[in-house]
């Protein structure tokens, strides 16, 4: 394709993320303008026919009448496409809500600069394959069976059904329609292409600890396999969401009544513990000082071991 | 959950009434059999060949002659079974623990080592190894006799044990660069621990001290900032061995429990999260005639490390009830009953007739006091 072409393409999708931005704007807003025009023309029309005149010009009306026609399909559309993406949404909140007892973390696409080529993002695309790819295999393999099934979910930016990327912003909503206690994104940077992910800890479990957590940074030359099985992203990631697991139990048990609620705080004392011998040899490192590690966590499982009789 | 299949391997309590009421004596049927490898039966290890993580063909040939030399260094220990074994090629694994614990149960093989090995951007392999024993070998316990002061209405004399059995049952370690003499070091080691427990006496000396070396050797090649976790389980089967010395050698008793429960310390501070040390160093306090508040203390921090360990429990109650604490040890001892319902197992007739005695004891002695 020539430079002509290149820019006359990227100019018509370009307008796409305009559309976006119009689409933004509430129904009510874009419905309220339609109504009010057809009722003033039609009131014109009806007025001057009342008055004795001839009403609006015949070519007047069916001009109008087409603009508005038009304008009504466009505003159904839209509604429809309210209604669809709506059902897209629930449809998939349905099949990537974990099950009971089951622990999902679901790791949204990260954000990538915008000028990058489609050949870079084919290649960002294998690295993050890879990336899941390790992190389920350490889940898979290391994770203890006390902490339960346990799954890693990569949620690509096509399927993903909310109309932003998943941020610092939005992560507690995300979190909420679907039913998580964990979820992870990124973004890359646009000049060093360093790649910086986040943990997001659900509010719903957090008890007072971040629910924001910085993870790493690492380069896209590297193999996303050699800080995922051999270095400190290993110690994270299983203390982390052994952490989410615990924390998890550690909430259930709060809300249960009963013999449920004693084995509850039983089983999440029994994670928090669990879950701090698998980082112990990475205690000292600040992201899991402030959370694994932390006061804040001292406090539920000294609660947890109180709860459940000592 | 943490299952406890090793719950009250033993439990032997003779509690001698006040005013001369009859002696009761509770005797767990598995108590003269002890756990593990034992029974005088070949230790036996399956060694995999290591995963080679990504598509470098020298990962691929660092893995083949890993195993090689690993199997060349530990063919040395005379007289062991090992077994190697190889994926055939092309054959995608999904799932290597599961694999390696199938192998290990068709091969009947306590141990069983695994891995992966990566090169990085330097050329630096580097390696990450597993390891899973079943059954772990055996621990160390000791009985203990001990009135405690009911000031002038006289006492009750508890005769109890503390039971240290091996709990860790896996071992994930660190990375290790390019080299594997420090893992050869460490299976060696547990190897030559697994061949003591299955003699007696003067027999397992030499295995107890060879152990011991292995694992001292591995001290001195492993760093703390690469492997706390392993660091402080070498220490634990250290402080093992010489609890077992000082049974096996009882003219240098004392030295040998006096450097066990260093060990024992220190591995209590590398690891502050495996209930092994706290109860270890429990074992060694109780042999060594440190103030039973100790004892407790430290039988107390084991019990929080594995609330779901109903030895734990059993092994703080009893030394508890020797304080005088009635109370205390029939709470401990309900919890040990409820988290052994809770992993369908129903617990043993003795834990319950313990209980009844106990509670019996508890109301006698309050009677006294009041009295």
């Amino acid at each position: 394709m020539d430079q002509a072409s290149e820019t006359f393409w990227s100019s018509i999708t370009g307008s796409s993320p305009l559309l976006n931005d119009y689409s933004s704007f509430s129904y009510l807003f874009l419905g309220i303008p339609l109504i009010v025009g057809a009722a003033i023309l039609v009131g014109m029309h009806v007025m001057r026919r009342i008055q004795g005149d001839e009403g609006l010009a015949r070519g007047a009306v069916v001009a109008a009448s087409g603009v508005l026609i038009l304008a009504f399909g466009l505003f159904a559309a839209s509604v429809f496409t309210l209604f669809s993406s709506e059902r897209t949404r629930t449809d998939f909140i349905a099949h990537h809500q974990p099950p009971p007892g089951e622990h999902w973390l679901q790791v949204f696409d990260f954000t990538l600069p915008a000028d990058w080529s489609e050949e870079r993002r084919q290649r960002y695309q294998e690295l993050t394959g890879d990336l899941v790819a390790a992190m389920s295999e350490v889940l898979s393999e290391d994770l203890p069976s006390e902490f339960g099934p346990s799954r890693v979910l990569h949620i690509r930016d096509d399927e993903n059904p909310w109309r932003d990327p998943v941020d610092e912003k939005n992560f507690a909503a995300v979190m909420d329609e679907l039913h998580a206690s964990q979820i992870m994104w990124g973004k890359i940077g646009q000049r060093d292409n360093v790649l910086t992910a986040f943990l997001g800890i659900s509010p719903r479990i957090a008890n007072g600890l971040d629910t924001v957590v910085p993870l790493y940074g690492f380069s896209l030359s590297d193999n996303p396999r050699l800080d995922q099985q051999f270095g400190d992203a290993y110690y994270h990631l299983l203390g982390l969401v052994s952490l989410g697991i615990a924390l998890d139990n550690y909430q259930r048990a709060q809300q249960s009544a009963g013999e449920e609620r004693r084995r509850l705080f039983l089983l999440a004392a029994q994670q928090f513990i669990g879950a701090r011998e698998l980082a112990n040899n990475r205690r000292n490192d600040t992201v899991l000082q402030k959370t694994l590690y932390s006061s804040q966590v001292d406090d539920m499982l000294d609660d947890a071991l109180n709860q459940s009789g000592r | 959950m943490k299952s406890t299949p090793r719950f009250l391997c033993f439990l032997l309590v003779c509690l001698l009434l006040p005013h001369g009421a009859a002696a009761v004596e509770l005797i767990d049927p598995r108590h003269a059999k002890e756990r593990g490898a034992g029974d005088g039966a070949a230790v036996k290890l399956v060694s995999m060949e290591f995963e080679a993580v990504g598509s470098d063909p020298r990962a691929k040939q660092r893995a083949k002659d890993l195993h090689k030399e690993f199997l060349t260094r530990i063919q040395e220990l005379r007289g062991r079974t090992v077994v190697s074994f190889v994926h055939p090629p092309g054959e995608k694994v999904d799932h290597f623990r599961k694999l390696a614990q199938g192998v290990a149960k068709r091969e009947q093989a306590q141990m069983v080592l695994w891995g992966s090995i990566l090169v990085d951007s330097d050329g630096t392999f580097l390696i990450r190894s597993r390891m899973m024993l079943n059954p772990p070998p055996p621990g160390v316990r000791t009985e203990y006799l001990k009135s405690p002061q009911i000031g002038a209405a006289g006492g009750t004399t508890v005769r109890g044990m503390i039971d240290a059995p091996v709990t860790q049952s896996r071992l994930d370690f660190g990375t290790m660069d390019n080299e594997i003499l420090a893992l050869v070091q460490f299976v060696s080691g547990v190897l030559r621990y697994y061949e003591a427990t299955a003699r007696a006496g003067g027999d397992a000396v030499p295995w107890l001290k060879g152990s011991i070396a292995d694992f001292q050797s591995y001290l001195e090649v492993t760093s703390e900032k690469m492997d706390r976790s392993a660091l402080s389980q070498a220490r634990l089967y250290i402080a093992r061995a010489y609890v077992r010395l000082a049974d096996a050698e009882p003219a240098h008793a004392a030295e040998h429990l006096a450097a066990g429960g260093k060990e024992a310390g220190k591995a209590a501070s590398l690891n502050p999260y495996t209930p092994d040390a706290p109860t270890l160093q429990a074992v060694i306090s109780a042999r060594t005639h440190v103030a039973f508040d100790q004892v407790e203390f430290y039988l107390a921090r084991a019990a929080r490390l594995a609330p779901t360990d109903a030895n734990a429990r059993v092994n703080l109650a009893l030394v508890q009830s020797a304080q005088g604490k009635y109370a205390d040890a029939l709470h401990q001892l309900d919890q040990a009953a409820w988290v052994q319902q809770l992993q369908n197992q129903t617990p043993p007739p003795a834990l319950l007739s313990l209980r009844q005695h106990l509670a019996a004891f508890g109301k006698t002695a309050q009677r006294t006091q009041s009295d």
